[in-house]
This record gives structure tokens, C-alpha cells and sequence, in this order.
């Protein structure tokens, strides 16, 4: 974007009186504040937030501004060498060179500083760009073309720092090296190239601005997409999937599929060929993946988009929750007709198609924080399966029952309920209200300014619950936030993830709720979202006819005495635990 | 450089100046750094990247010091253009 653009976006456009991005660096941020607050205004222009900049000797007010009035803020801390030490700056002030246990010192107080920072404004997104390293003065002897233990010192401290940092909960942004633009920063204190200051804020503001939420799965093809070589053509002794020759692309790519099951994401395939010809080799095959990592999958001959679609359901997400990769692009047509919203990739051809493929689907997957939640889900519908087999909950009779509120059939189970009530401050809550989308009264997101904000709005609460049975544990599965207002409380928001819906959960929790507030009342808006179809009928059973939208109502008593039938037909214990030290309902 | 060339590109500057900075007292053609509250150093420096893009120039250090009004831009711009 040119400046002139830049400039005249700012002059025209109207910021938002209570939305703030802090842009904190000790330098000049010049053409850094021009283009964060264009590309702020082009990606978000009905409620643009205003940049609000804290530049040179400001770090101390900026540390203290960001934790206290700009804490529900997102901010953008820029880090400079020289805020490890004075020295490491060609604009230096600062005589001669510190020694090496000076820099360690230094780094040491800033790590702290920072750490500190970071733990104060706990739940507020904060991103952080660290600076390059030609960025640095000579701080030794050597050739520029070597590094000394000065340099080295310094490098390593800032990439600790950074590090611990995105430990804490920090977005260090990756942004490529330029040069130090010596004209600027002799003439104004910036040591940003245009160019590098513009990419700095696309960076920030292309993800923290990101739309599009994270994919939950990814079904591949096999032949040819998983393994080189046609398992019906070639036999299994002629696929090649090992780290070498032909199946080297396959290796890395199973490898990478590995990566993201890690990091919570399911892993799924669906193949035009015989089961029992291909079941066996995923065992019988040298290569990473084995069955066991696969949550679902389909081996037969209907069309894909039908195998993918069933995935889908069994998995309990949306089809538009999907990343699909095959390699025949009249299956990808056929896949893109019948399944609408997922993500499709064609197998690559050549490394680089690789190398672009990978980067795209780690796009599609991206997440800040894996939590234990994400690690958990894989399990979770491992002991789905194993439910299944044992016919405690047959799935189709159970959808049937929890429409009808008989819920007898999973007496067997152990279901266990733990209520945590001050769950505004867990990640998860607001991570579970973003994602839910079947039972989810509203549909309403929360960027995470907006849940701190509301976090504080007075008499507001939040509880979130998790669930466990005789096979597994859930994790943490159902979030309620809403105000308590004298005898009524109103819900803003209600949300059980799918994986537990018809399990009287959602009773339980809303039942404890009116008990420990001692509530005669409990009102909620409804939003039909066209996916939240199972908050509907939730709340018909509560006795709420909300059409497509509207405030509902319900007494406090029936609430109860739904929440007693519950507990009676599942056997299904509660607990609640409040955190000590975190915030309890008013 | 023309007459002709000189007052298109005192045009294109004007514009240049006027879109970004859109409130000031005295006409852009008029500007100095001294009678120009919006002339400070930041200005300058956006100045100069404004020019540097829309011409496709590159200003020395001392061209940037000495951009201290509309009729000193003007002049570096012509001598940089003419150097081409």
C-alpha cells in the first residue's frame, strides 16, 4: 500500500470510540502506526480500534497502561535490542560495548519485566515481534561476517525471551529479516524500512483480524494421496511411503498429518477400495500412520461426498469443519458439490506443491494454544466407539431419547458432572463458546477484548462443566455465562459441545445453577443460527416455544425439578468446585 | 525541464502534499516548515517515502534535510528527475 493511501484511509475513516490496539516499541513507529491503523480500518471497518501508540522512553507507561486501563486490549509489542541493553543500538548514547555478564544481567531484568507484564494481562491477546539480528550493532571483534559471543549473548537472549513469551500465552509474529534502514533511524529514531513496517502490520492484522475458524479434521484419499502407488493396481508390496525415493513426499506428509492429530486436530480418510484389502496394510506397512490415529473413515464404493458427509456426523461436526485432500480432481468436483464449506486440496505433483500444501492445511489448522482439550478429543471418540460396542448407548435410540427427555438408558455409564464456577478466566470457556456450534443459544462469538469486557460487567458469571463416564473423560464440555439480576438470571450464553449432547448434561448444569443462586427465574435469548437446532429443542423440553428467535423464559422450579428427573434416570453424580482466588458470581 | 513538465509536476506534489495532510491553514503551495504547523520532522519523513514511491526516487540524507518546504520538494524533485 503506498503511504499516500495509507494516509488519506486515516483521514477519512471513523474509529471506534471503545476498541483500542496498544502498539508498544521504544523506537519511532513512523510508518508502523500509518500502516497498522490503514490495514486496521480496511479489515475492520465498522468498528475499526483506534492504535494507540507508546514509542520512545514510553515502556514503562506502556507496561503499565497495558496491564491496568488497556488491559483487555490487544497489543503489539515491538522489541528493539537496545531494550536489552542501551548499547545495542547504532543510535546509542550508551559508551562502548558491555561485557558479557552485563548483557546477561540485562536480558535477565527485561525477561522479567516482560514475563511479568505478559501474567498481568492474562486472557488479553498480546503479539509480540522480536527484532532481526542485522539489526544489531558490531558489539565484536570479528568479521560482519561472523558472529562473536557478544552477538551470539544478545541472540540468544532475545530468542529465550521471545520463546518464554509465546509460553505464556504471547503471538510472536514471524516476520521476514530487512534490512535496518540507517536513514530513518539516524533522522527520526525508526529503524523500519516502509516495507518492513507495512509487512509488521498486514502480519498483525491478517491474524488477528483472521475470520475464518480453525479446521477440526482432515480426510485424505489414500492411493496416491497418503502412499505412492494404487493399492488395487500395484498390490501392497509396490506402495512406497518410506523416507526415500518415490514415497519421501508421503513420509513427510504422514509425518505432518501426525503433527496436527497432536495438536488436536481428527484425522480421517476415505478411499474407493475394498476394506479388507486395505484395513490389514496399515498394520502390515512400514509407515507412520497407523489405523489406531484415524478418528473415522470410510473404504467403500459410494460417492465421496456421501463418505465424507458420514465422517462428518461421526465426528459431530460441521462438514465446513473439514479439510479434504485427494488426488483426482474429478472426486474433488464430485466432493465439492456434496459437501459444502470444506477446505479441498488437490494432492501435490512436485515438492514445491508440497511445500505450498503443507503451509495452506497449517493455515487451515492454525491455533495460539493446544490445549489439553484439543489432545483429549481423539481419545474421547476412541471411547465413543467403545461405547457404541458395547451397546450402552445405542447412538439412534439415544437422539431419539434425549428428544423425548427419557434418558434411562445411560444409568450404566458413571456419568460424573463437574461444575467449575469461575470459569471466565479458563481459555477453554471462551474457546468452547467460539466453537460450539449445535447447542449454542445465540450463535454469539466473543473476540477476547469482548469476554474480558463482559467478565467484568457487574454480577456476571460463567461456569463451565466437564463430564466423565466409565469410558473416558470428555473434558471440559459445557459453558453458561450470563447476569445475575435479583431473582432472575439471564443467560447470554449457553453452549454443550456435540460430543455430549444427549447425556442431561445440560440439565444438570442449568439446574445447579438455579440452585446455587437460588433463582426463581432464568431468561435467555434464542437465535436460530440454521445449525443450532439441538438449543431448540432443549429448550421445548424446558417448555419454551421459541421459534425462530426471541426471549425465552423459564421458572426456576421447573428447572429444578427437570434437573432432579436427570439425575434420577442416569444415576449421574455433580460436583461443583469453585477455583479459589478466581472470580465467583455475584 | 519544461514549463509545462515543471508545473504538472508542482500539480502532482500539491496533491501529493494536500492528501496527506489535509488541514492546514496555508495553502500547500505556501508551506515551509516554518510557517506550517503539520511541516514537523515525522511529516517530512512521510513526505519524502510518499515521494520516493509515486516518482520511484530515492532521496540522499541531505535531500531529506533540506525538504523544508513545498518550493525546496519541488526543486529536489526536478534535480532528481533530471538526473534520471
Amino acid at each position: 500500500m503506498l503511504i499516500r493511501d495509507a494516509v488519506q484511509l486515516l483521514a477519512s475513516a471513523k474509529l471506534s470510540s471503545s476498541r483500542r490496539v496498544a502498539l508498544v516499541c521504544s523506537f519511532e513507529p513512523l510508518h508502523l502506526r500509518t500502516y497498522l491503523q490503514a490495514f486496521l480500518i480496511e479489515s475492520v471497518p465498522e468498528e475499526t480500534p483506534e492504535v494507540v501508540v507508546f514509542g520512545y522512553d514510553q515502556m514503562p507507561a506502556a507496561m503499565a497502561a497495558t496491564a491496568s486501563t488497556l488491559k483487555t486490549s490487544p497489543a503489539l509489542l515491538c522489541l528493539s535490542w537496545h531494550d536489552i541493553h542501551p548499547a545495542l543500538s547504532w543510535r546509542t548514547r550508551a559508551r562502548g560495548v558491555p561485557e558479557l555478564d552485563e548483557l546477561t544481567r540485562e536480558g535477565a531484568r527485561l525477561h522479567a519485566r516482560l514475563t511479568e507484564w505478559i501474567a498481568a494481562r492474562r486472557g488479553a491477546d498480546t503479539y509480540v515481534v522480536a527484532p532481526p539480528a542485522d539489526f544489531l550493532p558490531f558489539l565484536d571483534a570479528c568479521s560482519p561476517d561472523a558472529m562473536g559471543a557478544r552477538t551470539l549473548a544478545a541472540s540468544s537472549i532475545m530468542a529465550t525471551l521471545t520463546a518464554d513469551l509465546a509460553l505464556a500465552g504471547a503471538r510472536v509474529l514471524r516476520v521476514p529479516s530487512f534490512d535496518l534502514n540507517y536513514r530513518d533511524l539516524l533522522l527520526s529514531g525508526s529503524p523500519l524500512s516502509a516495507e518492513h513496517a507495512e509487512r509488521i502490520a498486514a502480519t498483525y492484522v491478517g491474524l488477528a483480524v483472521r475470520a475464518t475458524p480453525r479446521k477440526k479434521a482432515i480426510v485424505t484419499d489414500l492411493d496416491g494421496t497418503l502412499w505412492h502407488g494404487v493399492i488395487g493396481e500395484d498390490g501392497p508390496g509396490a506402495l512406497a511411503c518410506g523416507p526415500e525415493g518415490k514415497g519421501y513426499p508421503f513420509f513427510v506428509f504422514q509425518q505432518f498429518l501426525l503433527k496436527l492429530k497432536a495438536e488436536g486436530v481428527l484425522l480421517a480418510f476415505c478411499s474407493k477400495n475394498n476394506a479388507d484389502d486395505v484395513l490389514p496394510l496399515f498394520d502390515a506397512l512400514d509407515m507412520p500412520l497407523k489405523l489406531s490415529d484415524f478418528s473415522a473413515f470410510r473404504c467403500d464404493w459410494e460417492p465421496k461426498s456421501a463418505g465424507i458427509r458420514a465422517i462428518a456426523r461421526e465426528l459431530n461436526i460441521g462438514d465446513d469443519a473439514l479439510v479434504v485432500v485427494d488426488d483426482d480432481p474429478a472426486e474433488l468436483e464430485e466432493i465439492r458439490r456434496g459437501v459444502g464449506g470444506a477446505v479441498l486440496f488437490e494432492t501435490p505433483r512436485d515438492a514445491r506443491q508440497w511445500r505450498d500444501l503443507l503451509r495452506q492445511m497449517q493455515e487451515q489448522c492454525a491455533t495460539w494454544t493446544v490445549s489439553g482439550e484439543d489432545r483429549i478429543r481423539a481419545a474421547a471418540i476412541a471411547s465413543e466407539r467403545e461405547r457404541s460396542a458395547a451397546q450402552t448407548i445405542d447412538r439412534g435410540t439415544g437422539a431419539r431419547d434425549s428428544r423425548s427427555g427419557e434418558l434411562s438408558h445411560l444409568r450404566d455409564l458413571n456419568l460424573h458432572v463437574t461444575i467449575q464456577e469461575a470459569a471466565f478466566d479458563d481459555p477453554r470457556s471462551l474457546e468452547l463458546v467460539n466453537r460450539t456450534n449445535q447447542f449454542n443459544l445465540t450463535g454469539e462469538r466473543f473476540a477476547s477484548d469482548q469476554w474480558l469486557e463482559w467478565a467484568a460487567t457487574p454480577g456476571a458469571f460463567c461456569w463451565s462443566a466437564r463430564l466423565t463416564d466409565r469410558f473416558g473423560d470428555f473434558g471440559t464440555i459445557c459453558v453458561v455465562t450470563g447476569r445475575a439480576d435479583g431473582p432472575t438470571l439471564r443467560l447470554r450464553q449457553f453452549v454443550v459441545s456435540c460430543r455430549a449432547l444427549g447425556r442431561g448434561v445440560e440439565t444438570i448444569v442449568l439446574g445447579e445453577l438455579i440452585g446455587r443462586h437460588a433463582s426463581q427465574q432464568m431468561r435467555g435469548p434464542f437465535t436460530s443460527t440454521g445449525k443450532n437446532e439441538p438449543a431448540r429443542t432443549f429448550l421445548a423440553r424446558l417448555g419454551c416455544d421459541v421459534g425462530a428467535g426471541g426471549e425465552w423464559r423459564v421458572d426456576g422450579a421447573a428447572v429444578l425439578q427437570a434437573a432432579r428427573t436427570v439425575l434420577e434416570q442416569t444415576r449421574a453424580t455433580s460436583q461443583t468446585a469453585a477455583a479459589p482466588g478466581l472470580k465467583t458470581p455475584a | 525541464m519544461t514549463d509545462r513538465g515543471t508545473a504538472d509536476l508542482a500539480d502532482t506534489l500539491e496533491s501529493i502534499i494536500a492528501g496527506l495532510v489535509t488541514s492546514d491553514r496555508v495553502p500547500v503551495r505556501q508551506r515551509t516548515r516554518l510557517n506550517s504547523a503539520s511541516w514537523d520532522s515525522l511529516f517530512q519523513l512521510t513526505l519524502v517515502l510518499a515521494i520516493e514511491q509515486e516518482f520511484g526516487v530515492t532521496l540522499s540524507d541531505t535531500d531529506v534535510l533540506d525538504l523544508n518546504s513545498f518550493d525546496s520538494a519541488l526543486h529536489i524533485l526536478e534535480e532528481k528527475l533530471a538526473s534520471r
